[in-house]
Order: structure tokens, then sequence, then C-alpha cells
């Protein structure tokens, strides 16, 4: 009869907790006690460092101190040759500790470039979490990119959940003990009452891990330190506030000596919009601190991704295709929050140089044509006539009978004698209306580039449309553009997905395509350019078009 | 605790229907039930001079606990350095920089900046200056030099901040070598 009542309680006690601890582990769903916050996803970053266009992946650093892994992939056209890479800590920090302190190289290596487009990776090794940046030197200029390196950080329901699953773990053992152990087994009834309120703080603790809003983030919201990436439920912060800031100003330092045919290398300093002092705050939206668009006075478009070289102090290269003015704007993101377009108020001129350096030739409407070898074809779906207007495969010449005004632009072309003409001769079947898209209204734009679905990820999408008008007639593009109502960078996100291991697919990825599609609202009627981009074997396809935009039946579009 | 065999005796079979319930409703809400329960049934089977020590023993229990509590809360809770100067380190390519804001609170502080080469030997510099700006908001504040003293030692007597917030003081080095920038955020209340 006694070894039965016995029995009979450590069943009890038993029972209990694993209903407690089973009922813990249902409803506290992830591990989230065991390893704390995911350490960081892998930043790309795009840079046009010169000559060459590189993404630069930097992988998320698993523990710290360690190795950090560096990705620099080349495209089409990189040329072969050294870089030199460094990693340097650049957080301020209350601690002054055994490490060498901020500024200096805790770790380099270099990459050879080769002339094959692709993967070039090199280990460094960082020492401590916080704000780092990482050097690469071309021999010629050094860009500077910064980067976080996070620190495992466990937030305090996680830590309430850690704790109060072990504390129960540890009085289970204590409840048994007296059980087993104790003359008075009662006794057991404290540690075990114990017990089950520490799993019910394990329980609460990890039922709110999964939903307790994040503090303000070290780098995305706050400027990072080592003590704010360390422990950011422990810094002190100001209430929480508005964390944006104010608006940005570019100031674009012309080449000194700008010649078409030739490399264009020019500054862009950006300071705050309040205080003067530069900007050296931007985050990498869009795999990129700045997205660059420089439009030619004959409406060449280049994407460009300048370097940082200094406090709110960025660079870039390109080779002028002409003689002329060139429109220049660049998309940031400031700490704090809100992506902002900046337009360069005065653009640049490039003098005359090398006689190939032409202009180019006045692009088409929808339809198909070819560009750099590949069949590109345009079409339009919604707007106006909802299906009736998803001519896939339809084919209009940029002068378009039918809005007033297309004879005169096309006209002052200097598209002469352009093979693509020919072969717009023979496809023009069918004729799109000149008014099929009509502003105000949601439209999408399809673009069909290649015929297999082996496009690749180009800055985190499918593809980036560029829209600018309307346009003025007779008016250079360059000079059209700089002052345009209209400048809008539009996303195909498609199947992209951002949330696998380590964030984003990068470019080795060629699965997406080969129709991406743009959907954008054209605000006011007119004739707009459009450059549609993706990349595909590594090079980035720009299609250039032309589109009339109708005005709606009844008036102006709402506004 | 003083509670000798009988005690266990009479228990015994209370907890039998007792621990049935749990086992056959499987519930977290229903745990603590059978457990204070069978603690209660505990007690009056008790004699009454055993229940007055153990009515004792509790109160005696229970305030330490909630001493215990009290204590734990006031660790936890405790500002733990109430308004004493704030002192940051950062560094530069040439330089290690330690900077001291003396009373990180609204109003005027003292700004010491020590600045050392990389090798730790005191920097001599041409000028030192000390630049606050409230980055969220826009707010720039009056610059201030600070003049030399001890070797490699900088300090600006009266840095104005103007208000409470998140503050960015940059100190800006002249030196042989050339301009050297480095910037620490500050929380001044
Ligand atoms: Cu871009």
């Amino acid at each position: 009869m006694k070894t039965y009542g016995f029995l009979l309680r450590v069943s009890t006690v038993l029972l209990i907790v694993l209903v407690v601890l089973t009922a813990g582990a249902v409803t506290g769903g992830r591990p989230a006690w065991a390893d704390g916050a995911p350490a960081g996803q892998d930043l790309h970053i795009s840079q046009t460092l010169g000559a060459r266009e590189l993404t630069v992946v930097v992988r998320r650093a698993d523990a710290v101190p360690g190795p950090l892994r560096v990705d620099v992939i080349t495209h089409a056209g990189t040329p072969a040759g050294r870089l030199a890479l460094r990693v340097i800590p650049t957080g301020a920090s209350t601690a002054a500790g055994e490490l060498p302190a901020a500024g200096s190289v805790v770790a380099e290596g270099t990459l050879d470039l080769g002339a094959v487009p692709g993967y070039h990776g090199v280990t460094l090794r960082v020492d401590r979490p916080g704000p780092w940046e990482l050097a690469v030197d071309d021999g010629e200029r050094v860009a500077r990119i910064p980067f976080i390196v996070p620190a495992r950080v466990v937030t305090p329901p996680e830590f309430a959940a850690y704790v109060g699953f072990t504390a129960a773990g540890a009085l289970l053992l204590v409840a048994l003990a007296l059980v087993v152990w104790a003359r008075r087994w009662w006794l057991s009834l404290f540690p075990a009452g114990g017990m089950v309120a520490a799993a019910a703080v394990g329980v609460t603790g990890a039922l709110l891990s999964a939903t307790t809003p994040l503090p303000p983030q070290a780098g995305p919201d706050l400027d990072p330190t080592i003590d704010n990436v360390t422990a950011p439920y422990s810094v002190k912060r100001p209430p929480l506030e508005d964390l944006s800031r104010p608006p940005v100003n570019m100031h674009l330092r012309p080449p000194e000596e700008a010649s078409a045919g030739r490399r264009v290398e020019f500054d862009l300093l950006l300071t705050d919009g309040a205080t003067g002092r530069p900007v050296d705050d931007l985050l990498v939206h869009d795999s990129a601190l700045i997205h660059l668009i420089v439009v030619s006075p004959s409406g060449r478009l280049w994407h460009l991704h300048p370097v940082r070289i200094g406090r709110g102090h960025y660079q870039v290269s390109l080779v002028a295709g002409e003689a002329g003015h060139y429109a220049v704007t660049a998309e940031v993101a400031r700490r704090g929050g809100g992506v902002q377009l900046l337009r360069s108020a005065t653009g640049f001129e490039v003098g005359p140089g090398l006689a190939h350096a032409v202009p180019a030739p006045e692009p088409k409407g929808l339809g198909l044509r070819e560009v750099d070898g590949t069949a590109v074809d345009l079409s339009v779906t919604g707007g106006a006539y909802g299906e009736a207007t998803g001519i896939a495969g339809s084919n209009g010449t940029p002068g378009t009978p039918g809005t007033p005004g297309t004879e005169g632009v096309s006209g002052g072309s200097a598209a002469k004698g352009v093979s693509a003409e020919a072969g717009a001769a023979k496809e023009a079947a069918v004729e799109p209306s000149a008014t099929e898209v009509v502003a105000g209204q949601a439209t999408t734009i399809n673009a069909k580039i290649g015929d297999t679905a082996d496009l690749q990820p180009w800055l985190g999408m499918e593809g980036h449309m560029i829209v600018v008008g309307p346009l003025p007639e007779g008016k250079p593009v360059g000079k059209a553009t700089e002052s345009a109502p209209i400048w809008a960078h539009v996303h195909a996100m498609g199947a992209v997905r951002k949330d696998g291991v380590g964030g984003q697919p990068d470019e080795t990825v060629a699965a997406f395509g080969p129709t991406v599609r743009f959907t954008y609202t054209f605000p006011q009627p007119g004739r707009y350019r459009l450059w549609v981009q993706a990349e595909r074997n590594y090079s980035i396809v720009t299609v250039p078009a032309i589109l009339d935009v109708g005005r709606p039946e009844g008036g102006d579009p709402p506004a | 605790m003083t509670d000798t065999t009988p005690a266990d005796g009479p228990s015994a079979p209370g907890r039998t229907p007792a621990s049935g319930t749990p086992a056959n409703d499987v519930s977290a809400d229903n745990i603590p039930a059978p457990d204070s329960s069978t603690t209660t049934l505990g007690v009056p089977a008790d004699g009454t001079t055993s229940a007055r020590s153990t009515g004792k023993r509790r109160f005696l229990s229970t305030v330490l606990s909630l001493a215990l509590l009290a204590g734990l809360a006031l660790w936890i809770f405790w500002p733990r350095d109430a308004g004493g100067p704030a002192v940051l380190h950062n560094g530069t390519a040439a330089y290690q920089i330690k900077l001291t804001l003396h009373s990180p609170k609204r109003g005027t502080s003292p700004v010491t900046v020590h600045v050392t080469d990389r090798q730790g030997k005191p920097a001599a510099l041409t000028t030192v200056s000390v630049e606050p700006v409230m980055p969220h908001m826009g707010h720039a504040a009056a610059p201030a030099t600070a003049v030399a003293g001890a070797p490699g030692l900088y300090r600006a007597d009266n840095v104005r901040f103007f208000m409470a917030g998140a503050w960015e003081i940059t100190v800006v080095l002249r030196g042989p070598t050339g301009t050297d920038q480095a910037v620490f955020p500050v929380l001044v209340t």
C-alpha cells in the first residue's frame, strides 16, 4: 500500500510537469530561447567602381569574432584585375576594450577578377559586432561600404522564457528528489508549485517573444554604435519620436573635362537639408546606397551606383555617349526611413569628342524589337479599354498617327537608316491605338525579354522601369527629362523572394522572366520615355521606348 | 514541519481523487487547481497546534519571498548610471579618440577630447573642434574649439546642448597629416 501511494505521488508530480511543459512547448512555438535573434542577412550592394559594375555581397557573420565572407559578382564587360578588400570597424563605444580602436584595419584580402562574369569570393575576419566599413580598393579609388555586424540579441521575453523553463527544469529535479528522499512527501509540492510558476513565466515569455515589437534598430533607425548593436534593449535612447531626418541636397560637381566617347567621372556631394553637414547615413535600399539615373541628350540611359569615397561624398563614372546636356537623378534612403528622389538641378555638359560618339536613334513604341541581340516585346494590359488593349506581340511605331505632335518629335529624330526600322516594318501587323494607355488609370506594361526564363534578379528584382514625362516636343531628351514633371522608377517584383536563407537570391540564380510586368499609373497625359531594365547573362539589358498616354474620356485624370 | 507520520497517512487517500482530475483533464489552465487543493486539504488534517505554527511559518515565508521579490525588482529596475559623464571611444585611420561629455544634460557642458595616435602616444594637433548636431531634428548647435591642455588633451568648456534628445558630436581634428573626423552619438537628458 505504501509503495503504491509513493508511486502514485511520483507519477502525479511527473504528470503535472509533463502537462505544463508540453503546453509551454506547444504554445511557445519557436524555440526562441535557444539562440536569440537571427544574426542578420546578407548585404547585396551594387557598386559602379570606375569602369566596373560590381555586386558586392557581404554574407552574414554567424559568429563574432569570426569569418566574414565577401563575394564580388562581376558583369559582362567588367575588366579583369585585382581588388584589395579591407574591413575596418567604425563604431563608437562606451568601453575602451582590448581590441584595436575603431578606424584600424582588422583584416584584408585580395580578389583577382577574371574576364568571365561571375563570383569571386574572399573570407575576411571581423572581431566585434557593430558598424563596419568594407573598403574596396581598385588601385585608383576606394569604395567604402558601410555595413553592420550584428550581435546575438536575446529579447526580454526570450530571456524570460529561457529563465522560466530553466528554473522549471531545476525545480522539477528538486521536487522529484523530495518525493523520493524526503520523509514528508508534500514538501515536494513547494518546488512543484514554484516549477508551475516558472513554467508559466516561460510560457508567457515564449508567447510574447513572437509578438513583442522590436526597439528602434541600430542601422535602419539609429546611428549604429557598438553599444546599441550589442545591447539594443539596455542602451539609453531618446523617447520614441519621429526617427526621420531632413531631406538631402545633392550637388553634382561637374567633371573638369568631359568629351563625348570618353570616360567622364564626376562627384556627388550630399548634404543635410537643415544643417548643411555631409549626409553620411544612407541606407542600402534595393541593393544600393544611391541609384543614379543619367539620361543623355538623345535619350540613352545609365543606371549606376556611385561609390562612397568619404562622408557624404560619392563618385561615379560613365562613357559619355554623345555631346550635349545630361540629366541626372538619384534615389536615396536616409536612416530613419523613406526613399527620396534627388533631381540634380544642373545635370552636366559633355563637349564634342570622338567621331563615333553620335546620338542614339529614336526608340520605338510598343512592340517587338531587338536589343543587344535579344528579342524584346513590349505590350500593354489594363488602361482605358481593359482586356481589349492586351495586344501581346502587337507592334507600333513611335510616330503612330493619331496624336498630333508625334510627327514633330519623330521627324526631328536622328533615327536614320536604323536596321531596327526594317524589322519593325516586317512586324507591323497590328497598330495599337495611340490612346490605349490613359492617364490616371493603372496600366501594366509587359516586357518579354528573350524566350526562356533566364533573367537574373537585378537589385533584388526581376526588372526596373524608368518613366519620364510628359516631354515637350523638339527638345533634346537630356534637357527635356531634366525638367519633366514625372520621373518614376517602377519595380517588377514577380517571383523574386526575399525571405530565403540570408535574404534575397543573388544574381547567379538565372530563373526569372521571360516576361516582366510593370504596373504604373501615368499621372498626366502626354509623351513619355520608358526604359525597361533587366539582367540576362550578367549584362543589363536596357530597352528604351516611347509611350503616348492619352487623356481619359471626360477630361483630366483624377487628381 | 513538525508533522509526523499520521499527517502523511490521512492525506494519502485524499490524493487519489485530486490526482485523478488533472489526469483526465489535460489542460494547462487546470494545473494549479489540484495543487492548491491538496495543500489546503493537508492543513486541516494536522492538529491545531501544528496548524498555528504552520500559519506562522507561512506568514514568515510569505514576507521573506516578498522581500526577495522586492529586492530582485530593485536590482532590475535600479537606474544604472544616473547623470555621470558620458565617455565614448572612437577612432580614425590616424588617431584614437576618447570623448568625455562631462554633463550629458540640457544646457552647457565641458567636452574633453583625448587624442592619441595609433601607437597610443599623445597627438599634437593644430586645432580640435567640437560640432554638436541633432541629426533627427536637423538642429545644429554652435561649434566650439577645444583648447589644448595636457599633451593630447583638448577641452571645450562651454558646449551648448539646447534641448534633450539624441545628439551627435563631430570631432574635427586638423593636424600635420590633414583633417580627420569622428562622430560620437550621445544622449542628452
Ligand atoms: Cu539602381
